[in-house]
């Protein structure tokens, strides 16, 4: 079960609207390296696990991932707020408008819908645990060359965040996966 | 490229605020915990707004990114400060539990945990009782409050 808690976990205040960036964000919602890819990749190993521990640390990092999809679509929706016809079509943003209005949708910066075949599952918590790990290293990979996209300090904030759970997220797994290894967990 | 962020916005009229020093990353917090805490060695932590800034609570761990440096929260008005308050407590209590799931004997971060759940249930309350339910049980007074504005991303002004 889960409970809404009304706020961010990190507050997003962004004044300049920016539809060129919100073009690349999209990708840290709905791409292959994304938050609501990382989410389901978690809650969906969890089940699995083969002790409390790796149950717990699934359970907690996924849950912790929807509040990320929530920061990042927070994100996009201030970058894009009332954005004019004129303003979509300069930023190259009409495409995404022409099918979805200013609605938010999750794609990658190509535009290519969110889909399951961006995490895997294959029955080995080492081998789990090990995807995890990457998918932590390529999130903050790509929450480099956001910021190195942009230099709007209400976007930087945030970006720096995220990118630093990553840096986290990545050293919980590794010190499990490491565990894991050692017990000969398969 | 090097933003020279403002670091002096944050919580202005809150006395029990950390300030978020640039030069002096560790906490000035004057308490047990934090005097504790080089004690263990996996338990090297800031305090809880740097924590929150930085997104990082643990100070071992904390890896920035080229000169980028963390910056402090947005506040533009009273409820941003106590909802920061919030954030970062709220903050600190995520990290403190993904630690836990890995370290779960170490007591000190238990100890540590519950000291910032009590803060943060107070806080929350503090806010309720000013700017709204935060979660369903702090739904008061006689209207439905919970369907207010602002939700979580509507900008602060």
């Amino acid at each position: 079960m889960w409970k809404y808690v009304k706020a961010l976990e990190y507050p997003v205040n962004i004044k300049k609207k920016d539809l060129r960036l919100a073009k690349y964000l999209v990708t840290q919602y709905g791409g292959s390296n994304g938050e609501l890819a990382a989410a389901l990749r978690y809650m969906n190993q969890r089940y699995t696990m083969p002790d409390d521990k790796g149950k717990a640390l699934l359970t907690d990092i996924a849950t912790e991932e929807l509040a990320h999809v929530e920061i990042i679509a927070t994100m996009i929706y201030q970058l894009t707020k009332d954005a004019s016809v004129k303003e979509l079509r300069d930023a190259g943003f009409d495409l995404h408008y022409a099918e979805h209005g200013l609605d938010l949708y999750p794609t990658d910066t190509n535009g290519v819908p969110f889909t399951a075949a961006y995490f895997a599952a294959v029955g080995d918590p080492v081998a789990n645990l090990s995807e995890d790990m990457a998918a932590e290293q390529k999130a903050r990979a790509v929450y480099e060359n956001l910021i190195n996209l942009t230099n709007d300090p209400d976007v930087i904030g945030p970006l720096l965040f995220l990118r630093q759970r990553e840096v986290i997220h990545f050293n919980r797994f590794k010190a499990l996966y490491e565990e894991y290894k050692r017990k000969g967990y398969k | 490229m090097n933003y020279n962020y403002d670091y002096g916005n944050y919580m202005m009229g809150y006395p029990n605020m950390y300030n978020y020093d640039n030069m002096n990353y560790k906490s000035n917090k004057d308490s047990v915990t934090f005097m504790e805490k080089k004690m263990d060695n996996n338990l090297d932590l800031v305090d809880p707004y740097v924590g929150l800034v930085r997104g990082n609570l643990f100070d071992n761990l904390y890896d920035p990114y080229k000169n980028y440096k963390a910056r402090d929260i947005d506040v533009n008005n009273e409820r941003d400060s106590l909802l920061g308050q919030i954030q970062m407590y709220k903050f600190a209590c995520t990290e403190l539990n993904l630690y836990l799931d890995v370290y779960p004997n170490d007591v000190r971060a238990l100890q540590l945990l519950r000291e910032y759940v009590k803060e943060e249930k107070e806080l929350c309350k503090e806010y309720e009782k000013m700017f709204g339910p935060l979660t369903l049980d702090g739904v008061n007074g006689k209207v439905f409050n919970w369907i207010d504005s602002p939700w979580p991303w509507e900008v602060s002004k």
